[in-house]
Formats: structure tokens, C-alpha cells, sequence
């Protein structure tokens, strides 16, 4: 009777000992899955086929890609105080909406050393080691090249009395229109701490200046009703068949960067900076520059050549303003209710 | 007994129904309003109280908030009454079509609604630019020497929103006319009507319910609109909605979104009670 105690004994322990290494060893091969919030469109599409599969294939985890429009993203991940995302990619002046609530958290650089192939600006756009930029864009000047003898070179094009068409201007709300602001400011004798300098030349076209919301004004240089605006680089396509053309202001570009932060809440927090660091490499900066036009911001990839878009070269980059969007931001309710009041009403 | 025990299992049998699409529309709709009601009202301050009226008084005291204010109203009011004039002989003509070419027009005014909003913007903003037809007809016509602006302001909107919101005039007040019985006329022409008093006297009262609904529809439609005073009024042109959108999706400040949305649905009330009255008064002349 003992002996088949035994015996029972040693059985139970082996089959124990076989279900717990088939655990460990299951463990040890699952695949993660993180949630990437990234913008939607026919640019969500290409994102996922160039930038989500091929992290896919390299690792064996599983990108779920919630895409869409930025507003509404950020809504999403304020409102559940990003639980359910692993990973959000936003423009630096929403970024900070979420960093301000708590909602992101900073990376361990040991896990994101491409970081250190970045740009100085690209490192640490919020500060904190919050996160880096994964792409750089440009506001420059869209314009219609029927209407120019020569390429527009100055911000001071927009306020030309002989134009042919009507100047434009972004609202406010428009991501890069603050930016822009500042700028102006800038050559008009004021800055970030005096944007009345900018808000007082814009005015002096306000019975002209079309304020555009989105995309509306491209329409409008294209059809020749508009002349020139400011415009982010990776909305005009190099086409010489239409009057819509792109040009740098001699003295640079505004900058803006787009980030991709990891959330407090991500329960996946080593596979997402594994995707962040997978994100700044060489290689994947090169491919998403040529196939999407997200201009790199990891100084060791080149421009790709023959491209469509309009890119942010080392050139440009060399002599692009930058504004802290921390202080923007700050400032950007008071902005508004000024730009509403001085320029908007009648 | 029989008919007792009837009349009792249909009363719980319609309640039963409805419990599902009741519960839906307190969860989805009540709810929520509910919601927008408890943030537009949260204290601006720290040490404040609930209620806090500073955001929904503030929309007035701004230029921008005023402007935005009265000229929603006033471009409501105007498309309504657009819709009303344009859309009522529209809707004669139709009711008077056999039944074969009643079918083909009804197709034509109900074909706005096939295609998206925003798509029907889009198409306006090419119709009405600079350098649009609009623009080349009206030169070539000799009516103007220069383009004017069409877009970008309120005509834009205006113009829009008739397009959108017309359909609702002509299909409420078809439903009324097609009801009218022909010998009521006969009866009043025989008795020595003319055609403009038997329209005046006869049709006009008798499609005032039609009406009073395609007002009640387009206004409240046309002051709730967003995306063709977005597209088509640009940025020198916002009206309540558009300013509700700046401030939810560029400062994120749901308070201060929530404070337009209070004043939207304070208006929709008011014009809500105005109708009433006036319909129950128009009805009970005409009745």
C-alpha cells in the first residue's frame, strides 16, 4: 500500500512538474500586444503596412492600430486616462495636454538608445525624458506659382499689397498657426512674450486674409481665388502639373515635431519603448520617410531621393525657429481669446 | 370580463415595448445632456459653487460670443425663411404632378440627402469661389465686373445650408398638401373665388401644419448645423457651433464647450415654446 503511495506520489509530482514548465514555457514565447494611437486616413493605412507589420515580423508582438484624427484621439486618451493604450502619437502641443493631466509616462532610455541618433531638439521636445520626436515637419509658405515671378522667400510675402489673389492665414486652433504667430512677432520687434507685435501686422490684412480651418485654402491657391499661405510641409505635394507650390522663407521654416509617448496606464511598458526605439532606427526612419513622407529626425538617415514630398532637409533643419511648446501652450487660451477679438470679429 | 382582461394585457404589452427604446434614449441622450448641463455649470474657480453661470455669461460678453450668437439666429432665421419661400411653391407644383413625374421630382428633392454634408461643402466652396461658376455666370451676365465673395462669409453658409435643409421644407409641406380634398377649391371657386383667394384662403390654412413642422425642422436644424458653416463660412465667420468645436478640440477646455452648448439648447428651447404658441394661436384662427 505504501509502494503505491509512492508510486501515486511520483506521478502527481511529474505531471505537476510538466504543467508548470509548459506554463513558463508558454509565457516566455506569448507574444505582447500593444495599442498604438496614430493618426487615420489614407496615412493610417500606409502606417500600418510600413511602420506596425514591419515591427510585427521583427518581434513576433501584435500592434493593434487605433487610428483617427488627433482631437478625437486626444479625447479618447484623456478621458480614460490612457488605459487601454500602450503607445499615443501626437503633435507636441496636444502631447502636452496628456503630459499635463499625468496621463504619459517617461521612458527608460536603456530601453530607447536610438534616442540618442536624434537631433538635439527630437530628444526631448517636453522635457521630463518624457519622449522623443519620431518625425519633424516644417511650416513654410504654399503658394500659387502663377501668381510668382519668382518663389516667395520671406514671411513678409503673406502682407504684399500686390499679390493677385488673397493672402491666407490659419485660425488660430490650427496646430501651427501659433507658431507662425510667433514668428511674425518675431520680425515685427515682439516674440513669445509679445505676440501683439504679430497679431497687429496680421490685422493690417484682415479685410483680405482668408482664415482657413484645414485643407480649404490649398483648394483656393490651386483654383487661383488664394495667392500664398502658411502650410505645413507635408500637405503640399511636389506636382509641377498645378499651380500649387511649396517654398522655405529664406531665414527657415517653423518647426513642429510629432511624438509618440508611452501611457502610465500601458501594461506592456517594455514592448512599447521596444516599438519606440524599433521607431527611431535607422532603417525604419528611412522607410517611413520615403513611403509616407514623415521626414527623419534620426541624423544618420538621408533624404530619400526622387520623393514627392516636400521634406525637411539637415539644411532646413539647420535653420528652423522652434518655439517651446510648453510656453505656447501656456499662452495659447489668452492667444485665442486676443486672435477671436482682434482679428476674427468684425 | 373577457374585454377586461383585454383591455389590461394591452396596456402592460405596449409599456413592455418600449421599456428597451426608453432606457436607450435616457442612457444615450438624457444622460448625456444631463452631463453637458453638470460640466457647463462647474465652477470656474477653485472656491466656486455649483452652479456657476461665469462661462454661460461669458459667451455674451465677448465680441467674438456675441457676433457668434447673432448671427447664428439671424442665419437660421434666414434660411427658414428661404427654405419657406422657395420651397412652398415647390411643393405645389409636385402635389399638382401626376403621379409619374411626382415620383421622378421627389427623387430630385430628396437627392441632396445621398450624398454627405461635407462632400455637398466641398462642392459649394468650387461653385462659389473667385473663380467659380457662380462668379463667371454673374460676370458674364454683366451683373459684375470683378468677382465677389461668395464663400468664406455668411452667404457661403446661407447658401449651404438652404441646399441641406430645403428638402425638409418641400417634403413637410407636401405631406399636407397631398391631402387636401380638390372639391374644397372646386366648392370655393364655384362660389365665386379667385385663384389667389382660394390659395390664400383655402390651401394656405390648410397646409399650416405642414408648414409650422418644415419651419420648426429647418430652424432648429440650420441653427444646430456644423460642418457646412465649418467648411463654408471659414474662419471669419463662426457661428455658435463652430466656436462650441474651437474650444473642445483646440484648448480642450470641455467647461467652456460645454457653457456653448448650454446656451444652443437654451435657444432651441425658446424657439421651441415660440412655435408652440404660435401654432396652437395660427391653428385655433384657421380651425
Amino acid at each position: 500500500m505504501i509502494g503505491n503511495n509512492e508510486k501515486t506520489g511520483h506521478w502527481v509530482r511529474s505531471l505537476a512538474l510538466a504543467a508548470v514548465g509548459l506554463v513558463i514555457g508558454a509565457a516566455a514565447t506569448q507574444a505582447a500586444t500593444i495599442t498604438v494611437s496614430v493618426w487615420g486616413g489614407g496615412y493610417g493605412a500606409k502606417w500600418k503596412k510600413h511602420a506596425a507589420e514591419p515591427f510585427e515580423k521583427a518581434t513576433g508582438h501584435k500592434v493593434i492600430v487605433d487610428g483617427g484624427r488627433s482631437a478625437v484621439r486626444l479625447s479618447k486618451v484623456k478621458a480614460t486616462k490612457g488605459k487601454g493604450t500602450d503607445v499615443v502619437f501626437l503633435t507636441v502641443h496636444q502631447m502636452i495636454i496628456l503630459r499635463d493631466e499625468g496621463i504619459l509616462a517617461p521612458i527608460d532610455p536603456a530601453n530607447v538608445p536610438n534616442v540618442s541618433q536624434l537631433y538635439d531638439f527630437a530628444k526631448d521636445p517636453m522635457g521630463g525624458g518624457m519622449c522623443p520626436a519620431i518625425t519633424v515637419l516644417g511650416v513654410g509658405l504654399a503658394y500659387n506659382k502663377d501668381h510668382f515671378k519668382s518663389p516667395p522667400t520671406s514671411w513678409n510675402d503673406l502682407f504684399r499689397k500686390d499679390l493677385k489673389g488673397r493672402p491666407g492665414y490659419p485660425v488660430l486652433s490650427q496646430s501651427y498657426s501659433p507658431l507662425v504667430m510667433t514668428r511674425i512677432a518675431e520680425l515685427n520687434g515682439g516674440g513669445i512674450d509679445d505676440i501683439g507685435k504679430g497679431m497687429a501686422k496680421l490685422a493690417t490684412i484682415k479685410d483680405r486674409v482668408q482664415l482657413f480651418r484645414i485643407f480649404e485654402i490649398l483648394k483656393a491657391i490651386n483654383q487661383g481665388d488664394a495667392s500664398i499661405a502658411p502650410m505645413l510641409n507635408i500637405f503640399v505635394r511636389k506636382d509641377p502639373k498645378v499651380p500649387l507650390s511649396f517654398a522655405w522663407p529664406k531665414d527657415g521654416g517653423v518647426g513642429v515635431v510629432n511624438l509618440a509617448c508611452v501611457t502610465k496606464a500601458s501594461k506592456n511598458k517594455k514592448v512599447a519603448e521596444q516599438f519606440l526605439n524599433f521607431y527611431l532606427s535607422a532603417e525604419h526612419q528611412a522607410r517611413i520617410a520615403k513611403e509616407a513622407g514623415d521626414s527623419p529626425v534620426n541624423k544618420t538617415v538621408p533624404i530619400p531621393k526622387g520623393t514627392v514630398y516636400n521634406m525637411v532637409t539637415p539644411d532646413q533643419i539647420s535653420r528652423m525657429h522652434h518655439y517651446d511648446a510648453t510656453k505656447v501652450a501656456a499662452k495659447l487660451a489668452g492667444w485665442l481669446k486676443r486672435f477671436q477679438e482682434e482679428i476674427v470679429a468684425k | 370580463m373577457t374585454a377586461g382582461r383585454a383591455r389590461g394585457s394591452g396596456g402592460r404589452f405596449p409599456a413592455s415595448l418600449a421599456t428597451p427604446v426608453l432606457l436607450a434614449f435616457a442612457v444615450f441622450i438624457v444622460a448625456p445632456c444631463i452631463m453637458l448641463l453638470v460640466k457647463g455649470l462647474e465652477p470656474t474657480a477653485e472656491t466656486g459653487e455649483w452652479p456657476d453661470f461665469t462661462n454661460v455669461l461669458g459667451v455674451f460678453d465677448s465680441k467674438v460670443g456675441q457676433q457668434a450668437l447673432n448671427r447664428t439666429i439671424r442665419i437660421s432665421l434666414i434660411v427658414t425663411v428661404i427654405c419657406l419661400l422657395a420651397g412652398y411653391p415647390v411643393a405645389l407644383f409636385i402635389a399638382r404632378c401626376g403621379p409619374r413625374w411626382r415620383g421622378l421630382l421627389l427623387a430630385v428633392v430628396i437627392f441632396p440627402f445621398l450624398i454627405s454634408a461635407v462632400v455637398r461643402a466641398f462642392g459649394w466652396t468650387v461653385l462659389l469661389g473667385d473663380s467659380g461658376l457662380a462668379n463667371k455666370g454673374l460676370i458674364a451676365l454683366g451683373l459684375i465686373d470683378r468677382p465677389i465673395t461668395l464663400v468664406q462669409n455668411e452667404i457661403g453658409i446661407i447658401v449651404g445650408e438652404t441646399h441641406l435643409l430645403m428638402p425638409y421644407m418641400i417634403l413637410s409641406l407636401l405631406a399636407v398638401l397631398q391631402r387636401i380634398d380638390p372639391n374644397l377649391k372646386h366648392a370655393a371657386e364655384s362660389l365665386g373665388a379667385s385663384p389667389v383667394s382660394v390659395f390664400w384662403r383655402i390651401v394656405i390654412p390648410l397646409t399650416l401644419p405642414g408648414l409650422l413642422t418644415g419651419t420648426l425642422l429647418v430652424f432648429s436644424l440650420a441653427m444646430t448645423a456644423f460642418a457646412t458653416p465649418f467648411l463654408l463660412g471659414g474662419g471669419r465667420t463662426p457661428i455658435l457651433t463652430t466656436l462650441l468645436y474651437d474650444y473642445a478640440f483646440t484648448l480642450f477646455d470641455w467647461r467652456l464647450a460645454a457653457s456653448i452648448g448650454i446656451v444652443l439648447l437654451i435657444l432651441g428651447i425658446l424657439f421651441v415654446t415660440v412655435h408652440r404658441f404660435v401654432s396652437s394661436r395660427g391653428m385655433r384662427s384657421y380651425g
